[in-house]
């Protein structure tokens, strides 16, 4: 997880320091680290108690997280070395105090199961599918888990990093486009 | 969607199958002399009528007969159809005419933006996010270059910032005269369709002056815009911004306190203020049911909080009250306009740090938008410097350092957001779009449910959904 | 979309004519992924290709005074409605 300090170590905003004491005191074992990056916090959590933490964080008065503001499903299998590749994000906004938190879940391809949150949160629907339907993460508890955007008889989870862009070879009269993922673009012209 | 089904022996099909073959020499119920010219020109023709949609259609057709409702019709408002703003799929069940289940089927627009995003470089994004929330291009765009910025821990210059808020505000009364348009088509006012589109050829010939095309601008880029507002520009907007406020009474002259919009409108698709915040909903959806919620000004971004403007709500929290507070938006949109034109500041309106900023001045010249002679000349001529600074910004693109940001900002349709993770290289790793018009469509459910199929019309228009940016 | 769009072809009514409209309809326009046919003239015959993304007004208008023009010339249709009718 990016968790990039700031030049003297981490220092959330003010208003978050009350969260994250609470969930610090309630709910130690589940926290797995806390960080952050360019003003926002994000906590990582254990996938056990998800439920638990979204409904404290949902009605306690300090936090009063009642929207969900997005779901994002990620593959880090590029980005660092864990063996949990596939990672949930929740971003959390708060009407009443005007805050943000952004929790993540991490688990891997070989187990992709997280305890859905639409028993919290009933606007998860769709973003769950969604997450479902490009990375394979299935949601325990959710009503209808479904694909979303793919039609339904289609196989792999096509936004990982290991499926291919699936672009084709386009021939016009006199040229020929390769696709995309062909192209020489990652580190520019001066690398290989 | 790239394999095509052909139809086969094997695929399982439901009841409402039908398959017609004509052959050589068989007139299908058809009058003789037809029939010939029919046949002939239609040898090998295969007429079959396909259920669509895969495994849905089954279960929802097994569950009623099942449950053993068989008063119950399935209607499929197909993804072809007018009135389903872009290619919206409602799998409707009814009971008479009364709705009694209804479920969107997305995923008939999905490009694979996202995906495809991660193999072109920073800058490349912004064409391709431009084109999700096609009614709304420039606020895709922003929320885009305002997350790379926030990576990049630049801000963009005063006047860009200030030009962004211009052209966001156009865009947005553009967007909400669409609704309008397009809501006033389905409940009959055809009038207004011509109203609203009408008034949107204006905004459309401004972005073009300023941007060069009439949508899908890729105009905002990472540390500023690409170009500057062209001579005369301001006068227009000035012109437009009178035309528009009078355009806009008309409007309430016609709809607002007329009875047939009324007896439409009221009290159709009502959600309470706590549904509507547990299914996270944004926009003028959650202002119409009374919570002053609005990211430009809770957290506002590109210099928002230097504007006066207020934030609409109405109480009803039905169609009408949100065609009020989207009636009420765009004049609060032109107010916004008239004073970013006061207060436009002067100066540079990309970042002028050479690693950051797109190297090409563009200027319009006899043959169109391009770069401009003076440039052309410094980098040939003048300065090898500034000439490989200039190859390697457009080949290579910028370096983004390691990172996950998250910024929203306030689109038409509600909350945008752009999660945005990058590993430090000149290609993004991970862009997702959190769309307004992806989540608000989660309450067509609950909404229709116990309405009439001509209410489901409205109350789907109401929510203001844009297939483009719910597929992506 | 592709069955979808198939199933709306073989729905309509003879005589018909198809515009492909925009550069995303004629070739794929600036998407090449698992998600998007190379040219909806993989799936129906089309008649007449109007490029751009989008296409202007003038440029739609054009394309459907051109098409007008080939059907009153009498113009062969386009090789796939042939091949379809088996000539």
């Amino acid at each position: 997880m990016s968790t990039e300090a700031t030049e003297n170590g981490f220092r959330p905003p003010d208003a978050l320091q009350p969260v994250l004491t609470g969930l610090r005191e309630r709910f130690e074992d589940a926290i797995l680290e806390v960080g952050g990056h360019r003003g926002e916090v994000v906590v990582e959590l254990d996938r056990e108690r998800l439920v638990e933490v979204c409904t404290w964080l949902r009605d306690h008065p300090a936090a009063r997280f009642r929207q969900l503001a997005s779901l994002t499903g990620i593959d880090y299998l590029k980005y660092d070395d864990r063996p949990e590749r596939l990672c949930t994000d929740y971003n959390l906004y708060s009407f009443d105090h005007n805050i943000r938190l952004r929790l993540k879940v991490r688990v891997t391809v070989e187990d992709p199961h997280i305890p859905s949150v639409t028993g919290v949160w009933p606007g998860a629907n769709f973003p769950e599918r969604e997450a479902y339907d490009f990375f394979g993460i299935r949601f325990d508890g959710h009503p209808n888990l479904i694909r979303i955007e793919m039609p339904e008889d289609w196989k792999g989870y096509p936004q990982r990093k290991d499926y291919p862009l699936g672009g084709v070879d386009v021939e016009y009269i006199g040229a020929h486009i390769p696709p995309p993922d062909t192209r020489r673009y990652k580190g520019g012209w001066t690398s290989t | 969607m790239s394999e095509v089904e052909t139809p086969d022996a094997d695929r399982p099909t439901s009841e409402l199958v039908d398959e017609v073959v004509v052959r050589p020499g068989e007139a299908h119920d058809l009058p003789p002399t037809q029939a010939a010219e029919h046949v002939s020109m239609n040898e090998r023709r295969v007429h079959q009528v396909v259920a669509m949609g895969g495994g849905d259609w089954a279960e929802v057709t097994a569950r009623a007969e099942a449950e053993g409702q068989d008063d119950v019709m399935i209607i499929n408002m197909g993804p072809q159809h007018p009135s389903t703003h872009g290619v919206l799929r409602l799998v409707v069940e009814l009971k008479g005419e009364e709705v009694i289940n209804l479920q969107p089927v997305v995923g008939y627009l999905h490009t694979g933006i996202e995906k495809s995003i991660e193999y072109r470089t920073w800058v490349q994004g912004v064409t391709f996010v431009t084109r999700m929330d096609y009614l709304a291009p420039i606020f895709n765009e922003t929320g885009y270059c305002l997350a790379v910025e926030k990576l990049l821990g630049i801000e963009a210059p005063p006047r860009a910032q200030a030009l962004r808020v211009l052209m966001m505000e156009l865009n947005r009364i553009s967007s909400h005269l669409v609704w309008l348009a397009t809501t006033g088509l389905e409940l009959g006012a055809l009038s207004i369709m011509l109203y609203g589109f009408r008034e949107r050829e204006e905004i459309l010939d401004i972005l073009e002056d300023v941007t060069g095309l009439r949508m899908n601008h890729a105009w905002v880029r990472p540390a500023g815009v690409s170009q500057d507002l062209p001579e005369g520009t301001e006068d227009k907007i000035r012109a437009f911004v009178r035309d528009m406020r009078g355009k806009a009474d008309e409007y309430e002259t016609l709809l607002t306190n007329n009875p047939i919009w009324l007896e439409r409108t009221r009290g159709i698709g009502h959600l309470s203020l706590e549904e509507l915040i547990g299914l996270g909903i944004t926009g003028p959806m959650l202002r119409a049911a009374g919570l002053e919620h609005d990211l430009r000004k809770a957290q506002p971004y590109c210099g928002y909080e230097q504007y006066e403007f207020d934030v609409p709500t109405a109480t009803g929290s039905d169609v009408y009250a949100r065609y009020q507070v989207r009636l009420a938006e765009m004049r609060e949109s032109l107010r916004i306009v008239e004073q970013v034109l006061e207060s436009l500041p002067g100066g540079p309106v990309m970042s002028t740090d050479p690693k950051i900023g797109w190297p090409a001045k563009l200027a319009l010249g006899p043959d169109g938008l391009g770069n401009s002679p003076a440039h052309v000349q410094h980098i040939m001529g003048e300065s090898m410097e500034a000439l490989i600074h200039h190859f390697k910004q457009v080949t290579e693109g910028i370096k983004v350092p390691r990172g996950e940001v998250y910024v929203p900002i306030e689109s038409p349709r509600g909350e945008l957001g752009y999660h945005v993770v990058s590993d430090g290289s000149n290609l993004p790793y991970r862009v997702h779009v959190r769309d307004p018009s992806f989540m608000n469509l989660q309450t067509g459910t609950p909404m229709s449910i116990g309405l009439l199929v001509a209410d489901v019309i409205a109350a789907m228009s109401s929510i203001d959904p844009v297939l483009g940016g719910v597929d992506r | 979309m592709a069955p979808v769009l198939r199933t709306i072809y073989d729905q309509m009514p003879e005589p018909k004519w198809v515009i492909s409209m925009g550069v995303c309809a004629t070739s794929g326009g600036m998407f090449n992924n698992y998600a998007i046919v190379q040219g909806v003239d993989q799936i129906v015959p089309v008649d007449m290709y109007v490029p751009g993304c989008p296409p202007r007004p003038e440029m739609l208008m054009g394309g459907i005074l051109k098409l007008h023009e080939k059907i009153m010339k009498g113009e062969p249709r386009s090789k796939l409605v042939l091949e379809e009718a088996g000539r």
